[in-house]
């Protein structure tokens, strides 16, 4: 095996370990944690297939920021499990695992169709300085609509959030 | 490839340990300078003028009792140095310290420093959170709130530097900095004779360095900036249950911290290892422990800033300043390139 095939096994393996740890893990703290391992080796996948870029913007943003203010929060608010109170929500486990058998199955089966193979060359090889000649020319308009959606999300949240004057 | 991934592994090592050697004398400088400063002797018994006292610290600290507080999060809590440490480490692989002495150029050069800044918060914060200490915890929360807020800044900062050099390679932006000053006026490039080709010789940079240096400040924890470690109020802040070893982790990743905050504004802003005459390691080095001195005189010089007027500063004047210093430097491009071009 290859050293890039190595570290394509540990980053995938990792990132799967992490996405089951975030979800069954007691502990909110433990799960945003589990979720920053898995974010951090699906970067590593992206640099494995040469979007350098694209992975150290998972790192910064998600990994990072985004995962550090979830923490943050948790922190603030110091979650415990056993202040949820009871899972309302036990009707819907037959449904959630019928559910998730499909998707997997669905996955599989057109993971199977294209043909999996582990290419050793990096496939995505964009410098940055290209992808930002794609974004600011060819895929302007929904650059510029992602970035309005955003605006509008944080504008609803403090308005939101904000009590009226002596309420 | 295998023979690559040694190489690269070989001088990844190589860096490491220069930088781990250094960071003994660089305390033992920096307590000698609070010494001088504060008008008594400071650390001077331990080998000739206190030259081993890091040494015989080391060996105290790995002599300690490990204790692991009631109540704690035990995993997280043996993490969290390593969390801290690490990071703090692999910065130093990106920089160029000489035209052949840049252990890897990655393409992404500046946002690798940055992620890898972003991911340093994670064990400062769980080294207060799993702590189950009150006072760790507050400085916990107050790190993750004044690191995010200060990476902001920073990362303004940066894009000015990647706006005046066009590109993201540390190494390419050492190169931009290189030859006589060299500027865009009424249309036409003006060379002035004599003075380096700094970013921190062209006004248009100043706020940018002026934010780095205060964000590098604020990020590395470092005084007036120290309020998640604030001893009046927080013991020692989000290491105060930790002894020993992982004391000391702590203590080596805040000083690989300053050591990556200088060697980034000498690289971004003073021209890197350009200069005259001396090598270019030297070059380096000494522009590199001018910065580090900068530290330390903040340390000595300036009291502790308050938590409120700290996040005033950052979202309230650095941040504005940072988004205006773009959007001028934007404008001078387009004076630069004219209308027709875009």
């Amino acid at each position: 095996m290859s050293v890039g095939q190595v570290v394509f096994w540990l980053a995938a393996v990792g990132a799967v370990l992490g996405a089951i740890g975030m979800l069954s893990s007691p502990n909110p703290v433990h799960s945003a944690l589990f979720l920053v391992f898995s974010l951090f080796c699906v970067a590593v996948v992206y640099l494995l297939m040469g979007a350098e870029f694209l992975a150290i913007i998972q790192v910064i943003v998600y990994a990072g920021a985004i995962m550090v203010l979830f923490l943050f929060v948790i922190m603030l608010l110091n979650l415990k499990r056993d202040e949820f109170g009871q899972d309302r929500l036990f009707r819907q486990y037959p449904v959630s695992y019928l559910a998730t058998a499909v998707l997997g199955a669905v996955l599989t089966t057109a993971g199977l169709a294209v043909g999996l193979r582990f290419s050793e060359e990096p496939t995505l090889l964009v410098p940055a300085d290209r992808l930002a000649n794609l974004l600011f020319t060819k895929y302007l308009l929904p650059f510029e609509l992602a970035s309005l959606i955003l605006l509008i999300a944080m504008i609803g949240v403090v308005v939101m959030v904000k009590r009226p004057r002596g309420g | 490839m295998a023979e690559e991934v040694f190489w690269g592994i070989l001088k990844f090592v190589i860096v490491l340990t220069c930088v781990f050697l250094s960071i003994p004398f660089v305390i033992l400088a920096e307590r000698r300078f609070l010494g001088f400063m504060q008008d008594r002797y400071g650390p001077n018994r331990v080998g000739p003028g206190g030259l081993l006292q890091s040494f015989a610290d080391v060996v105290k600290l790995l002599f300690k009792e490990e204790i692991i507080p009631a109540g704690a999060d035990k995993a997280l809590y043996l993490l969290a140095p390593a969390l801290v440490l690490v990071p703090a480490l692999c910065t130093f692989v990106v920089i160029p310290f000489g035209p052949n002495a840049q252990p890897v150029d990655l393409g992404i050069g500046v946002l690798y420093i940055l992620g890898l800044a972003s991911l340093g918060v994670y064990g400062i914060v769980l080294a207060g959170w799993s702590s189950n200490s009150k006072y760790a915890f507050l400085g916990a929360l107050r790190s993750s709130a004044q690191m995010i807020s200060y990476e902001l800044a920073v990362g303004l900062a940066i894009v000015v530097v990647v706006m005046m050099t066009g590109s993201l390679r540390l190494g390419e932006i050492v190169n931009e900095q290189a030859g006589p000053l060299r500027f865009w006026w009424a249309g036409q490039l003006v060379e002035v004779p004599f003075l380096p080709n700094w970013l921190a010789l062209k006004p248009l940079a100043w706020p940018a360095l002026l934010i780095f240096l205060v964000g590098g400040f604020a990020e590395t924890n470092r005084a007036p900036f120290d309020l998640p470690e604030a001893e009046t109020e927080l013991v020692a802040g989000y290491h105060t249950e930790y002894t020993g070893m992982k004391f000391a982790m702590f203590f080596l990743a805040e000083y690989a911290n300053v050591l990556t905050v200088s060697a980034m504004t000498v690289t971004l802003f003073f021209g890197g290892w350009h200069g005259p005459l001396l090598p270019p390691l030297v070059w380096f080095l000494l522009k590199m422990s001018l910065v580090v001195f900068l530290f330390m005189w903040a340390r000595a010089t300036l009291p502790r800033i308050r938590y409120d007027r700290l996040m005033q500063l950052g979202w309230t004047a650095l941040l504005p300043v940072g988004l205006a210093n773009v959007v001028a430097l934007a404008f001078y491009h387009i004076l630069k390139v004219g209308y027709g071009t875009i």
